[in-house]
């Protein structure tokens, strides 16, 4: 008899005892699977009715969530994104079945719109838009409204800019004013800027255009100058000062944690940002845990970025409950009790006058009495062409 | 005593090499257990031991979503995968026949193709042609086109040496097929088994590529993890790593003891 | 004559039986979205809309201007100094496990990959703090007074070092698996015979081994040629692959029809590189005990 035959007799002779285990151990990987398969089964077939939102992780307040639910008994189910167009293609690859609410800043809820994404908003259904700031909303701000209209496209929440912060004790005074500051040989490998391609050519391009000089001149396309719709040659120009500036950055960021880490720690020196470094950085001064004093430079001399975020209503949503639930989620997120928790938890500034009940030093480390800037920022929009800002970029990203 | 001396050197020295592998690949997994503890989790330095963020995990019910999410597709994924993977490799490796080599192709071709590839054209196609909304069965779909090709390699690297004349001679002594395989082909191949599950989940488990383009409106953690850099990782996400993990040691202890007991020996025949 | 036709008859189905599912997988839910993709490389995007229009723009886009061939070039350098790194290192590993861990082997190797449960976005930020200007590696060096260790910051070294942490388990799970079948005493054998130790592990160890170490090679290799994750963190301004390059057309610009076209690019990239490794695989010298021997 050779080893394998024998080891076959041996197996069939303990067929029972080994019949017996397996069989434990089968059921008790059964019980294990459905455990953790059980949620999105039952997720799949859930009676309660879901309101599903593609939205900015810091958005999501728990306590505000957790009452919203409890109260209007819906299931709160969020999917969250970094980038406009990062979302804005996801709501064009069939998004629209999926999510219910959708968040957009600048000049996004317009596109939106436009591509039959997002239907229009009545604001009277949102009653906690009334103290709002006027700069904010029309007539003033217009960008929530279809183009040459009065019909609504989104409800703004909150409001930002995209200015340098600074290292006061590392940078001259004179040279923090301009965007330049960022292309500067001086602070070789000391600057960080984001990773996010909009972004950087929009805000080369306001430097660009002020340097050829084309930016107060007549745009080809009639319109006042707008940074995400630029000319070949700027666009090429745009390209020659990334590259230069390449040579100088530290890194590109991803993530906020590496802005506040190279920040505080004095590797790096300036970085474009939402504003949130910078507050953080004051507040260490304050405590005397930081020995300089940081500043930001929302609106530098050739002009700056910003954004206002709103909500949509998504074009899937077609039932009259489910709309009001969107309704009353909006509304809901602009009560001064959640604009605070947004200010104070997450640390973005509300576009509704929380000012009441707010710390002086508060009011004055979210610029909230300057809320007039806003007017005055190049609003976030979708580049004008992605297939050329796509191809500038790569060029930076390559050479 | 040259040759003595290189009997104990040789294995002192590539234990070294382990070692050093362990602390390398463990290093960043302790660090975030470490952070899931401090106050600041971007400047976690000195060492304030907290345990808020354990505590607001109780309550947050959007990561407990997400963890449920992700097991769940790692073990569909995974059972999928290893059903499908061991099947193939048996056929492939145990009957001639003149597609074998086709087979063997295809099943590893989802290999070549990059995960981030997989999770766009499943989309596109799931979208544009069958007209499907993202959901959890296209991500675990998607995912097991490619932990099979892992699973596939994986089995086949230890098959490849089974010798299947075991199998013949179960059926010589009057086995049917499905007999011999659960009593003699099973108990020999399932260390290759239980690799390629074991693979295929961890691969599905966290992954962002494949699933992120495919789940709609489904959070996973790997996805929570992505959605929430713009403002910076939350100490939530860490405490979630460092109890998962906690659960991995866990394992890995009890494992380790019943070794110990002898209790189970894992396919060893050693002494 | 009628046995022998009817048992290869039922060796043939079961051969169908066992094969078959797996293979229709593939065909459904891989080949027909790989093939949807190939359609989407002759399209055209404009503004995040895809249209119909047949043309090979983006083959001359991706093929012709040295753009996206230096991100491809990047990743294939990156892709065979990792994976040689990783080569190099797994083995002596995966050798000791297999030889002298006893009965925990299979823990050794479990422990490889208990890592993976914790997510790579999470795993490479941590790496990243760690290796950072201001990292625990620097702030160490820095309390002993030493100055900090500029080659693990932002680029293109501290990417690779990245790229090999998440797939070098890949590697020692494989060779590990094929030296678990593997005849240890046949070194002894040629030992006896004369044979030096590193004489014996070229001539009998590493060619015996090869299945799981060209696969080994494959599992690292194809995973480091479509990297995207890495670079963000650790790869600096300078250090963006084409894995990179290729998802932000798919997740930012909506240049699909471009990316699409890098996409089977790096799709037939992939198929070469099995074709070699498949070539260097000689079934017979490598143990094979399968049918067709």
């Amino acid at each position: 008899m050779t080893t394998s035959d024998r080891k076959t007799l041996l197996a069939a002779k303990a067929f029972n005892r080994r019949t017996v285990l397996k069989s434990g151990a089968a059921a008790s990987a059964v019980g294990f699977t459905a455990k953790a398969t059980g949620p999105f089964v039952r997720d799949a077939h859930a009676a309660e009715l879901e309101l599903r939102v593609l939205m900015w992780a810091n958005y999501n307040v728990e306590s505000t969530v957790t009452a919203f639910e409890q109260q209007h008994g819906v299931r709160f189910a969020p999917t969250y994104f970094d980038g406009n167009s990062e979302a804005f293609n996801k709501m064009k690859a069939g998004g629209t079945q999926d999510f219910d609410l959708v968040q957009a800043d600048g000049h996004w809820p317009r596109t939106y719109h436009k591509q039959g994404l997002t239907q229009i908003v009545d604001p009277a259904k949102v009653p906690n838009l009334a103290n709002a700031y006027p700069a904010c909303v029309p007539p003033k701000y217009t960008l929530d409204q279809v183009e040459g209209g009065t019909d609504w496209v989104a409800i703004p929440n909150c409001w930002g800019g995209y200015g340098v912060t600074i290292n006061t004790s590392m940078v001259d005074a004179a040279d923090a004013e301009s965007i330049e500051v960022l292309y500067n040989e001086k602070y070789k490998g000391h600057i960080i800027t984001s990773a996010r391609f909009e972004e950087n050519i929009a805000e080369t391009g306001i430097l660009v255009a002020d340097r050829m000089g084309t930016r107060d001149a007549a745009r080809p396309d009639g319109k006042p100058f707008n940074p995400y719709v630029l000319t070949d040659e700027e666009l090429e120009e745009c390209k020659t000062w990334l590259i230069k500036q390449k040579g100088l950055l530290l890194t590109r960021y991803v993530e906020y944690d590496m802005v506040d880490r190279l920040m505080i720690s004095g590797q790096a020196w300036m970085s474009p940002e939402w504003g949130i470094t910078f507050r953080r950085l004051l507040a260490m001064h304050r405590n005397g845990e930081l020995d300089w004093q940081a500043r930001h430079v929302l609106k530098p001399t050739e002009g700056g970025l910003g954004w206002i975020d709103n909500w949509m209503i998504s074009s899937g949503v077609e039932d009259a409950e489910k709309r009001e639930i969107c309704y009353a989620w909006i509304n809901n997120f602009l009560s001064d009790e959640n604009m605070l928790k947004v200010l104070r938890e997450e640390g973005t500034s509300s576009v509704i006058d929380i000012r009441k009940h707010l710390t002086e030093i508060e009011i004055e480390d979210f610029l909230l009495n300057e809320t007039e800037q806003i007017s005055g920022l190049y609003m976030f929009d979708q580049p004008s062409s992605p297939e050329k800002w796509e191809r500038v970029w790569s060029e930076v990203e390559a050479a | 005593m040259a040759r003595r001396v290189d009997r104990w050197l040789t294995p002192v020295a590539l234990g070294t090499m382990l070692g050093l592998l362990y602390v390398f690949l463990f290093a960043p997994v302790i660090y975030l257990v470490y952070t899931s503890f401090a106050r600041d989790t971007t400047w976690p330095f000195p060492w304030n031991p907290n345990v808020k963020a354990y505590l607001n995990l109780i309550n947050l019910r959007a990561y407990q979503e997400a963890l449920w999410n992700s097991l769940g597709i790692g073990l569909w994924t995974a059972l999928i995968s290893m059903a499908l993977s061991a099947m193939g490799s048996i056929a492939v490796l145990k009957y001639r026949h003149r597609w074998r080599g086709w087979f063997s192709i295809v099943l590893i071709s989802p290999m070549f193709v990059a995960e981030l590839l997989i999770g766009i054209s499943t989309l596109i196609f799931n979208r544009k042609v069958l007209g499907l909304p993202g959901n959890v069965g296209s991500a675990v779909i998607a995912n097991a086109v490619h932990g099979m090709s892992f699973g596939f390699l994986i089995m086949l690297a230890q098959l490849v040496r089974y010798d299947w004349r075991l199998d013949d001679a179960a059926m010589v002594f009057g086995a049917n097929p499905w007999r011999t395989f659960w009593h003699v082909t099973a108990p020999n191949i399932w260390p290759a088994m239980l690799g390629a599950f074991v693979i295929t989940f961890l691969l599905a488990f966290n992954n962002l590529e494949i699933s992120f383009y495919n789940l709609g409106a489904v959070p996973t953690l790997p996805s929570l993890a992505w959605g929430s850099l713009r403002y910076g990782l939350e100490a939530e996400l860490f405490a979630l790593a460092a109890l998962v993990n906690g659960v991995v040691f866990l394992a890995f202890v009890v494992i380790y003891v019943l070794m110990r007991l002898g209790i189970v020996r894992f396919g060893y025949r050693g002494i | 004559m009628a046995a022998p036709r009817r048992l290869f008859y039922r060796s043939e189905t079961r051969f169908l039986l066992l094969g078959l599912p797996g293979v229709m997988f593939v065909v459904f839910f891989l080949l027909f979205p790989i093939v949807s993709v190939i359609v989407f490389s002759f399209w055209r995007t404009e503004s995040y809309e895809i249209y119909a229009d047949w043309n090979l723009d983006n083959y001359r886009t991706v093929l012709f201007e040295g753009t996206y061939l230096t991100f491809l070039w990047r990743s294939i350098v990156t892709a065979v100094v990792v994976t040689a790194a990783c080569l190099v290192y797994a083995w002596p590993v995966a050798y000791f496990i297999a030889k002298y861990g006893g009965r925990y082997r299979l823990l050794l190797v479990l422990a490889l990959a208990a890592p993976f449960f914790t997510g790579a976005v999470l795993r490479l930020s941590a790496l990243q703090a760690i290796m950072g200007p201001i990292g625990v590696i620097n702030m160490a060096l820095g309390m002993f007074g030493l100055p900090a260790v500029e080659f693990l910051m932002f680029n293109k070294f501290a990417s690779g070092i990245g790229i090999a942490y998440l797939y070098l388990p890949f590697m020692v799970t494989a060779i590990y698996l094929s030296l678990l079948n593997f005849n240890f005493q046949l070194l002894n054998v040629a030992k006896v015979n004369g044979a030096r130790p590193w004489r014996a592990f070229l001539t009998v160890t590493w060619p015996l081994n090869w299945i799981g170490t060209a696969i080994g090679i494959t599992l690292v290799f194809i995973p480091c040629l479509a990297e995207s994750l890495t670079p963000t963190f650790l790869g600096g301004p300078s250090g963006k692959l084409y894995g990179s390059v290729l998802g932000l057309q798919f997740d930012q610009t909506g240049t699909w029809a471009l990316g699409s076209a890098m996409g089977v690019l790096l799709f037939a990239v992939c198929c070469v590189v099995i074709a070699v490794m498949w070539w260097t695989i000689d079934l017979r010298r490598t143990g094979f005990t399968g049918a067709g021997r």
